[in-house]
C-alpha cells in the first residue's frame, strides 16, 4: 500500500473514533479467541495452557460456537444408525432401521436420526474405550494410593485420591450418557409400539475394501455389520465389562 | 540510540495498528449481505421446518433427546441455554415453534431485519441447544452465519426493509457501512477458522495420507445417495480426489486472502461442497458451505452479478 492508498484507507475508516475501534477490537479478540479457544482444546487437549481461558468456552457454548469443525477426520470410518425390532409376544418380530434410507425424507430428517445413531454408539464406544482405560488407569492408583498409605505419605495419598474420585466422576458420567439416550429411545418406541417387545441394537456399518468389491462383494453384506444390543443397555455394559475396578478409600488410613 | 534502536519496532506496530484497522474497520457495501441473508435466512427457516416433522420426538422431554444427555455432555455451568426448558406442552411448544418459524421468515425476507436477525439467531442457538446429539455441520455454519448477519446491516439491500424505505422515499441504507465489512471479516476469519480444524485433523488420519479417504466416504452405505463403488476400479480418481481435497482445505485459510488465488479456491469449494452434497446425500451442508464461501465475493457482488443477467 503506497502513501496515497494509506491516505485515502485512513480517511476511509475515520467514520469511527479511535477510542470506538479500540473497544471494537478488543471485542473481535475477544470474540476470535472464543472461536479458535474450542476447537483448539477438543476433548481436553492443551488443558494446562489454556485451563485460565476456560470462561472462553462458556462464551463460545451460550453461542453455540464450540465445534472441533473436525468434518470426516481423522478418517472417513464406520457409521452407527439405530436398528429395532418390535413384535407381540408369540408373533415374529419386525425389523426396522433409524433412519430408513427407503422411508425418511426429506434428506435433513434422515441426517438428523443418523446422528443421533451416530451419538448414541459413540457414548456406547466411549464407555467401553473409557471403561479400559479408566480400569487400568484406577488399578493403578489404587496400588499407588495403598503403597503411599503404609509410608504414612497422607498429602500425597489425598492428591492421588482426589484424582481417583475424579476419574470415577468422569467414567460415571459417561456411563450415564449411554444409559440416558438408549432409555429414552425406548420410552419413545414403547409409547409408537404399545404392549410390544421392543429389541434395540447400535448397528455398525463397516466400509468395504476396494479389493472386496474388485473380487465381487456387494457393500451390503452382513459381513459389513456390526451390531451391539442395547435392549438392556445396563446388562450389555455390565456383560461387557472386562472386570470390576478396585476401590481404595479402605486401604488409605 | 534507544529511540533509534527502537524506532523500526515502533513502525511495525503502527503499521499493524494501520493493516487491523484497515482489515477491520474500512466501510463495505452491504449488498453482499444483503443477498446471504437470504441464503442463510432460507437454510435456516429450511432447517427449522423439517424440524416441525419430528419435533415433539427431539425436543420434548419424553422424546429421544432428554434434557439430561446435554446436561451431562456439557456439564453443569457450561453456557447451555435453551427456551424448550420452559415450553414443554405439545401445544406451547407448536405455537412457539410456528412463531420461530414467522421470525426466521422475516428475516430471510428482510423484514425488521435488525430484531429478526438477533431472534432468529437465539433461536437457532435455543433449537441447538436442545437438540445437541441430532445435530452436524449444517447447524453450526448456520449458527455462525446468522450471528454475522444480523450483527451487520443485511437488511441494508435487497430486503422488504429497503423496498419499505424506498416507497416512503426514505434515503438508501445500502452505501457502505464499517458494520457490513466487519461483519463480513468475521465471516471470512471464522470460515478460515473452520477450513483450518477440518484440514489439520484430517493430517492426523492415516487415509488421507495413503490416499484413500475419499473411497471411505463415497463407500459408506449410511452416506451415499449414488453406488459409486465402481471406483474402485479407478482408485487413482479416489487418490487425485483425496489430495485435492485435503491440501486445499489445509491450505485454504492461508492461499484464500490472495486475490489471485482466490478465485481458484472458490472453485475448488463449489466442487468439493457439490461433490460432498451429491453423493454424500449432504445437500444441506454442501449447499451452506458454498454459501459461507460467499463472504470472500466483493461486497458489490450481486449488484454486478445482476446487471450481468440482464
Amino acid at each position: 500500500m503506497n502513501r496515497d492508498e494509506r491516505r485515502d484507507d485512513k480517511a476511509s475508516i475515520a467514520g469511527w473514533s479511535p477510542a470506538r475501534r479500540r473497544i471494537v477490537s478488543a471485542l473481535i479478540i475477544f470474540h476470535l479467541a472464543a472461536v479458535v479457544y474450542a476447537p483448539l482444546t477438543l476433548d481436553g487437549a492443551y488443558a494446562a495452557l489454556f485451563r485460565p481461558l476456560s470462561f472462553l468456552r462458556v462464551y463460545a457454548t451460550a453461542l453455540y460456537l464450540d465445534h472441533g469443525y473436525r468434518f470426516f477426520a481423522p478418517d472417513p470410518g464406520p457409521t452407527h444408525t439405530i436398528r429395532f425390532e418390535h413384535g407381540a409376544d408369540g408373533q415374529p418380530p419386525q425389523s426396522q432401521r433409524l433412519p430408513d434410507a427407503q422411508k425418511t425424507r426429506p434428506r435433513l430428517l434422515y441426517h438428523r436420526w443418523f446422528m443421533l445413531g451416530e451419538s448414541l454408539a459413540a457414548e456406547v464406544g466411549n464407555s467401553l474405550v473409557a471403561y479400559a482405560d479408566y480400569a487400568e488407569s484406577q488399578r493403578q492408583l489404587s496400588s499407588e494410593i495403598a503403597e503411599l498409605a503404609q509410608q504414612g505419605r497422607v498429602r500425597e495419598v489425598q492428591q492421588l485420591q482426589s484424582i481417583f474420585d475424579a476419574n470415577q466422576r468422569e467414567f460415571e458420567r459417561r456411563w450415564q450418557l449411554t444409559l440416558v439416550l438408549t432409555q429414552a429411545l425406548r420410552q419413545h418406541l414403547e409409547a409408537q409400539y404399545p404392549g410390544e417387545t421392543i429389541r434395540i441394537y447400535s448397528r455398525r456399518q463397516l466400509i468395504p475394501r476396494p479389493q472386496d468389491i474388485r473380487i465381487g462383494k456387494a457393500g451390503t453384506l452382513a459381513e459389513y455389520v456390526e451390531e451391539v444390543d442395547l435392549s438392556d443397555p445396563q446388562a450389555t455394559l455390565n456383560a461387557l465389562k472386562p472386570e470390576e475396578v478396585p476401590v481404595p478409600k479402605d486401604s488409605i488410613q | 540510540v534507544i529511540r533509534e534502536l527502537s524506532q523500526p519496532f515502533l513502525d511495525g506496530i503502527r503499521a499493524g495498528i494501520a493493516g487491523w484497522d484497515s482489515f477491520w474497520f474500512r466501510p463495505a457495501s452491504p449488498r453482499l449481505l444483503g443477498a446471504m441473508r437470504w441464503l442463510v435466512g432460507g437454510m435456516l427457516l429450511y432447517t427449522h421446518l423439517v424440524w416441525s416433522l419430528e419435533l415433539t420426538t427431539f425436543f420434548a422431554d419424553d422424546g429421544v433427546l432428554p434434557r439430561r444427555y446435554a446436561e451431562l455432555l456439557y456439564g453443569p455451568n457450561s453456557g447451555l441455554w435453551t427456551h424448550f426448558h420452559w415450553v414443554q406442552a405439545p401445544a406451547a411448544m407448536w405455537i412457539v415453534h410456528a412463531m420461530a418459524l414467522a421470525v426466521m421468515f422475516c428475516f430471510m425476507i428482510g423484514f425488521q431485519t435488525r430484531i429478526c436477525g438477533i431472534l432468529s439467531f437465539l433461536l437457532a442457538v435455543s433449537y441447538a441447544h436442545r437438540a445437541t446429539g441430532a445435530l452436524f455441520g449444517l447447524d453450526q455454519i448456520n449458527g455462525f452465519l446468522t450471528l454475522y448477519l444480523a450483527i451487520g446491516p443485511s437488511g441494508a439491500a435487497f430486503s422488504l426493509d429497503a423496498w419499505l424505505r424506498r416507497k416512503r422515499s426514505l434515503p438508501d441504507q445500502a452505501q457502505p457501512t464499517i458494520l457490513a465489512n466487519l461483519a463480513r471479516r468475521l465471516m471470512q476469519v471464522h470460515l478460515c477458522v473452520v477450513y483450518l480444524f477440518a484440514g489439520c485433523g484430517k493430517l492426523q488420519g492415516a487415509s488421507w495420507w495413503n490416499g484413500d479417504a475419499i473411497w471411505g466416504s463415497l463407500a459408506s452405505m449410511d452416506y451415499q445417495t449414488f453406488d459409486l463403488t465402481g471406483l474402485a476400479w479407478a482408485m487413482w480418481v479416489i487418490n487425485i480426489a483425496t489430495l485435492v481435497s485435503v491440501a486445499w482445505e489445509v491450505s485454504y485459510p492461508f492461499l484464500i486472502w490472495n486475490r489471485y488465488a482466490r478465485p481458484f479456491y472458490l472453485a475448488l469449494a463449489v466442487g468439493v461442497h457439490l461433490g460432498i452434497g451429491l453423493f454424500m446425500g449432504m445437500l444441506t451442508f454442501g449447499t451452506i458451505m458454498i454459501i459461507a464461501n460467499m463472504a470472500f465475493l466483493d461486497p458489490e457482488f450481486p449488484v454486478r452479478w445482476v446487471r450481468r443477467q440482464r
